[in-house]
Parts: C-alpha cells; structure tokens; sequence
C-alpha cells in the first residue's frame, strides 16, 4: 500500500517504508476527525463536533478523560467479576512477563518455543515476546518470529503468548509494546516499529522533538484500537532508572498522552542473576544496572538512582520517590516485574553456529555445550520474577485489561502464594488499582489476606515472608513541576511482623475516617536483607538495601510489591 | 606531577590558577575521558602541576553533550589555553574558552562559560584527573583518599558515611564529584566486603551481549 502518512506530521516524515503492508487501510489514517495531529482549528464544525463526542466519550486519546483518577479511568468502582473456582477476590490472578527476547534479538539466544516451554513449566499464564527495536527487526524479525508465536499458542495451550517489541522510545530507554493477538498483530507492530522506533528512526538523542516521536508513536497505538486494527495495545516502560534517561517530564507526558495505551513501568527490571557472585555468576550489578549519568541523562536524578535496591529500579524501591510522586498525583501508574530474558545464568546451550544475525535478523537454533554459562544474567520467564494480574477470565483480553486497570502485584522468586487485597469503605470496596469515593468520615479499612508459598520456590528453597508495610501518601494533585521526582506526604505507616507464620495470614488496618484523598500500596519481604530508605528512617526505617555490586545472590532477598489503589472523598 | 610540588587544594572551596574549557562534543564518558588524559599530559610536560581536569553535561548546541575544563598551577593562562587549543591537532575541538576569549562557534559559549563557573567554584562537575590521582590505585582504605589526594570526602551513593577502615578497590580509575565546593568520591558496597567507587571502567552498553 503506498498511502501517504497523513497522521504523520512530525518531524520524520520520510522513513524507509519497505513497501509494507500498513496495518490500517487509507480511509482510517485518512480521518482528520481521528488523526491528533489534526489541530481542532483545522475541522469544519461537523468534524469537530464528531470529534468532540468521540472525546467526551472517552475514545479519543488525547482527550481530557483519563488523565487521572478524578477523572474515573481507573478501576472505578469494585465491580468483582463473578466467583468461580481459583478465583481470589474475584479474579484469577494470572502470572506473566512483558519484557523477553529471543533469537530474533542481537543480544538473544533462544527460540520462542524454549521461553513459552519453560515460562509454562514455572508457571506462567501470560508473557510477552519483546524482541529489540533494529533495522533487521523490523525489515525481518517482526515478520518471521510471527509464526514462531503462533505455533507455541498451540503447542503451549497453558499459557497466553503475545507478540510485542522493545521499543526503543525515542529520547528515552526501552519500553514494552504489545498488541492482542489478531490479523493485524504483526502489521500494526511492523509499521509502530518503521515509524516509532528511536534507532530505526534515528529518534534516539535526548533533544525536544524526539520526545514528541515517542508521544507520536504512542498515539499511533492508540489510534490503531480505536480504528480496530488491532484489538488493544499496551506499553510499560522498561529498566526506567537504569541510565537515568527517562526524564520525569517524559514518564508523565507518556501517561498523560495516551492514558489506556501507557500504563506503568517496571517495577523491578531483569538481569536479576547478573549480581551473584563470580566465578559462580556474572558477578555485576543486579539488573545490570552499573551505569553512571551521561549527557543524555536527566541531571536532577541522584547517583543512588543508577542502582537497584532489593532487586528493584530506584523510582519504584524509594518510598516517597518518583512512582509515589505519580500516585500522589492521582496519576494511575503501575509497576510490574519481568525476566528481561535475554541468555539464561548457568545454561548449557549457546547460540547456533554459523549465525549472522545482520544479514538473517535472527540467530541459529541454541546448541548444546556441556559447560553451564555463569556468565549469562538472566533467569527464564517465570522462574525468579512474576507479575501477576487479576483477569476476569484466561483470555489475552482479560489480562490486558487487568494490566490497565493496575490489578497487578509482584513478587520475587515466588515469596507469596497468593494476595487479596481491598480498601473497604462502609459497604464499597475496591481491588487493587481502584479508586474509591465516599463521604468524608467514612472509616476506610485495608483488609489483607495473604497464603503464604506452600511449595518451594525455582531455588528449591520455601520462601519465608517475615514482614508486610503499608505504605500510604496523600494526595496533593497535580505538579507544578513536571521533572518533580519526589513526594514529602508517603511514608510507612505501620509494619507487621509475621515471621514464622504460615497458610492464611489475614490482616487488616485501620486507615481512619476519610479525609483528604490519599493512596495506599503494599510492601513486603523475607527480610533478609533491609536498610533505611532513601528519605530517611522517619519514611522507610526498613526497607530494601542498596544492591551490593558482584554479590547479590537474588534468593537471598526476596520482595513483593502491589500496585496501589486510592480512597477519595465524594465531591 | 610529584606528591612534594603538590599544594593542596581541599576543602578550599576555589580553585586557583587559570582555568580554561574546550568542547569535543564528546558523546560518551569514555571520549570526554580521551581527552583529559590527552590534556594531563600535554600540560605536564610543559611544567603544569595540581591539573585539575573536569567533564560537565551541558545543553548548548544541538543537544546535551560532555565538555572539559582544566586548570593547572605552574603554567600561565594564555599557555593553558594554547595547549587547549593544540589539542585540536588531536581532537576535533570546536571551542575553546578562555579569559575573555572564545574561539568556536557562539552557540556554545554559555555551555563552556557555565562550566568554567563550576569548575573554579568546585560545585558541580565531574572530576577525571586531580592531584594525587596517581598514588590511588590498586586497593587502598578510605582513610588514605582523603589523606593522599584532593578529595575531600568519600561517601556511599547512598549518602551514607562510609567506615574508614574499609578497603575501596580503586579499580585505579576514580571520578569523584564536585559538590558544593568539595570533591567527594561516591562508593558502593562491592563483593568481598569491600566498596568500589561508584562510576565503573566499563559500564554494561545497551543491548550487550551479556554472555
């Protein structure tokens, strides 16, 4: 198809087309009603009044709605889906991964096949193939590694594969793009990738117009559902603080661009056998993050935020940090935890002889070695890191939905066994990620239950939780300052202590009559490893340590995360 | 450079004698590093002592990039500057700024002008080479930095005192930091017991292959 990109007004309007198939036909891109780069000014008064009401109904990206929670896009009220058999408050909690490559990557190794096997094996529900952003990817990989997913969804029923990609967000880091599964799959990947790509495009330095590549191209996505090319289409960013290049104007101006498409950032980034010790590992930093700040970096980030604290990236381990200064907002953000699988610690295969990756765009098959490789940093999908969503059934849909309703929690290395958690205000109740409204006075309750791990975990270890936090923050509104990182109003509220306890654990914590909005989220560990928080012990007496570089056995400091949900007084 | 010409400069809060930058448009640490070692050695043979060579991240131009700063005891302004200057048979120097002198291109005069105001007031800049550098390699304890050069104050990245006694593997390449008119060296807790500074000879690039 040769139409020209009306939708694609921005500053790289001659990409290298290849003569693809475009995932939309030309009566789409061709809508100004629909195209945001159309200015308002530009449409006669029927279009606009079309517009209009697409806006008001919420379907059009840019629009007000969905900015925040005031404005009722996230989980609004508890709406549990109906009680069957596995279900946890409602839902089935599903387990999954969004960030894992394959041989179609330049640093990969494996097949897709040899990620769903083992992500199936450890337990896993849902994961996303996201292989690297490149020239080769996209002229190649997006298109053969298609067939590879669709094979494993059959040969592999147990678990929901998605195809998706590392986008290389331009004047960013990477991030996860995913579509549902469907005829336009690979099109709509394919041309995002052609256009949206930093280093297809050459959108990668940190300057002013390549962040409104990034925003373009989170639009196109959003456009695409709307069109219905695509069913729906996620992005999370990933490693977020790992060279410092996600700037906090950036990570708001994702959300605040297309609040359905750019829902959260990883919580806890991959590489999370890169810190055990030499000779036995590869004797890094933990998640691989030893980077200093570059050019390219936001200056206002400390040097602590290069690190990882507990195996989590600073924005999300610092309580009052940037991720609360986003939820203390009443900015719907949510953290997730993957594999980030690129080449397995202590495997026995390498990469295929006789591969050439820039002429294929892929590797040769794995072969067998004998010699386990403790250089490699990663762990398979589902082995040390789980994100786990509350899907109203086992569909692609459900767990999309789930995710963009910030009904997620995450662990390490299977430290819990299950979580319900609610925020209860007389008769209402909300799950994770939802926000609720009542009068103010009302007593809003957190009421927790949690099944401790009954069975060991990939380390051949019972995982002991010793401790949970509440961690609460008020909301202040919207910032002045779009760089602001940091939040004074969240702490620590209350700790319980429950070493040694194990099978059901209930808890249940009095938050007081309803005031001011505020949030809350959760917070545990087994313990073993804890230090004052970055804001002092007045906000975080216990909370994870700084990462010790080349020593870092992963088993040895296990966490789990939720996503937070909010208790606003009615207006 | 000898440990018995050195006049220290620590916790003096200025740095004396002439300072001068230049711009490489250097990308990456590891270029903005080229040069300052390129330039140490240039102004040492000409008889400079206590060369203070810094980086600092500036906006100007077409995008964010690394430049350099130096200055040096022994030597003359202009001579500092001529070396600068030299340094383009080497480098691609695109500026040079000196006292009331600037050679380059005039967009990136505030980025080098800013920069020299950090460097002489020590608040902010990212410090390659300094007096006693040399003497601080292999392993050696926290109390030793600051008594054989001029940093000031050894700190966990976290903020955090760090013991004295603890042994900092230096992997002989340190970059401490000008904060408010000290030079600070940041570590981290290393394998072993030990800590290591906190900038690393050889970062993980994007998209390695970790393998």
């Amino acid at each position: 198809m040769s139409h020209g990109h009306s939708h694609d007004g921005h500053i790289h309007t001659d990409h290298a087309h290849d003569g693809h198939d475009h995932a939309h036909d030309a009566r789409d891109v061709n809508d100004p009603v629909l195209d945001l780069h159309v200015e308002d000014s530009s449409l006669s008064p029927m279009q606009l009044g079309r517009r209009n009401f697409l806006r008001a109904a919420g379907l059009l990206g840019a629009g007000a709605a969905g900015l925040s929670i005031f404005s009722g896009t996230a989980a609004a009220a508890a709406a549990p889906a109906p009680s069957g058999r596995g279900r946890i408050g409602g839902y089935q909690w599903l387990s999954g991964d969004h960030h894992i490559h394959t041989q179609y990557s330049p640093d990969g190794q494996y097949r897709v096949i040899d990620h769903v096997q083992h992500a199936n094996a450890f337990g896993l529900d849902w994961m996303v193939i996201t292989d690297h952003g490149s020239a080769q990817h996209a002229k190649i990989g997006v298109e053969k590694v298609n067939p590879d997913i669709v094979d494993a969804r059959s040969a592999v029923p147990g678990t929901l594969v998605f195809q998706g990609l590392e986008w290389n967000i331009p004047a960013a880091e990477h991030g996860t793009v995913f579509v549902h599964p469907g005829r336009n799959e690979v099109a709509v990947l394919k041309a995002f990738e052609n256009n949206y790509d930093g280093v297809v495009t050459g959108t990668t330095a940190s300057t002013a117009a390549n962040e409104a590549v990034a925003i373009s191209g989170l639009q196109f996505l959003s456009l695409a559902v709307q069109n219905r090319d695509v069913k729906d289409a996620l992005m999370f960013a990933n490693h977020p603080a790992r060279k410092g290049i996600d700037s906090p104007h950036e990570i708001r101006g994702w959300r605040d661009a297309e609040p359905s498409i750019a829902v959260g950032f990883e919580g806890a980034p991959g590489h999370q056998a890169a810190g055990i010790a030499a000779p036995t590992g590869p004797g890094a930093g933990r998640g691989f993050y030893d980077n200093s700040p570059s050019a390219a970096s936001f200056a206002g980030y400390p040097l602590a935020s290069y690190r990882t604290y507990g195996g989590f990236d600073w924005m999300t381990s610092t309580v009052g940090g940037l991720w609360d200064s986003l939820l203390a907002e009443g900015k719907p953000w949510w953290i997730t935890a993957n594999s980030d699988s690129h080449q397995i610690w202590a495997d026995t295969s390498v990469r295929g002889a006789g591969s050439d990756f820039a002429t294929n765009g892929f590797y040769n098959d794995p072969e067998h070695t004998t010699a386990p490789v403790l250089a490699n940093g990663d762990f398979w999908p589902g082995y040390y890191s789980r994100t786990h969503v509350g899907a109203e059934d086992f569909s692609y849909a459900a767990v999309m939905k789930g995710l963009r309703a910030g009904r997620v929690w995450v662990d390490h290395g299977r430290l819990l066994g299950s979580l319900d958690v609610r925020l209860r205000a007389g008769e209402q109740e909300v799950p994770l990620g939802g926000v609720l409204t009542a009068r103010r006075g009302t007593p809003v309750r957190l009421v927790i239950r949690i099944e401790t791990a009954t069975l060991p975990n990939w380390s051949q270890v019972l995982p002991a939780l010793a401790k949970v936090d509440v961690i609460r923050g008020k909301v202040t509104g919207p910032v002045s300052d779009r760089d602001a990182f940091g939040t004074t109003d969240t702490a620590v509220v209350s700790t319980f202590d429950v070493t040694g306890r194990t099978g059901v654990i209930d808890l249940s914590y009095s938050l007081g009559p309803l005031d001011d909005g505020f949030y809350v989220r959760l917070r545990g560990s087994d313990g073993k490893r804890l230090a004052v928080g970055l804001n002092g012990s007045a906000v975080d007496p216990a909370g994870p340590a700084l990462d010790v570089l080349g020593d870092a056995d992963p088993w040895q400091d296990l966490w789990f995360y939720t996503n937070p949900m909010w208790a606003l007084p009615r207006r | 450079m000898t440990q018995q010409t050195s006049v220290s400069t620590a916790g003096s809060g200025i740095v004396p004698g002439p300072v001068a930058a230049l711009d490489v448009l250097a990308g990456t640490l590891s270029d903005v590093d080229a040069v300052a070692h390129y330039l140490v050695r240039s102004l040492q043979s000409q008889g400079a002592f206590d060369v203070v060579i810094a980086s600092h991240v500036v906006q100007s131009g077409h995008s964010p990039h690394q430049v350099v700063t130096v200055s040096a005891l022994g030597l003359a302004q202009l001579e500092v500057e001529t070396a600068l200057r030299q340094a383009g048979a080497d480098f691609d120097v695109s500026a040079v700024l000196g006292v009331g002198d600037f050679d380059g291109p005039s967009e990136l005069r505030d980025g080098l002008e800013g920069a020299v105001v950090a460097h002489r007031s020590r608040t902010a800049g990212r410090v390659v080479v300094f007096p006693g550098d040399h003497v601080l390699l292999g392993t050696v304890s926290v109390a030793d930095v600051t008594l054989w050069s001029d940093i000031d104050r050894v700190e966990m990245v976290t903020g955090e005192a760090v013991d004295a006694g603890i042994p900092l593997v230096t992997r002989d390449f340190l970059r401490p930091r000008w904060d408010a008119g000290e030079l600070v060296l940041h570590v981290q807790p290393a394998a072993g017991g030990f800590v290591v500074p906190f900038e690393t000879p050889y970062p993980t690039p994007c998209c390695a292959d970790h393998g």
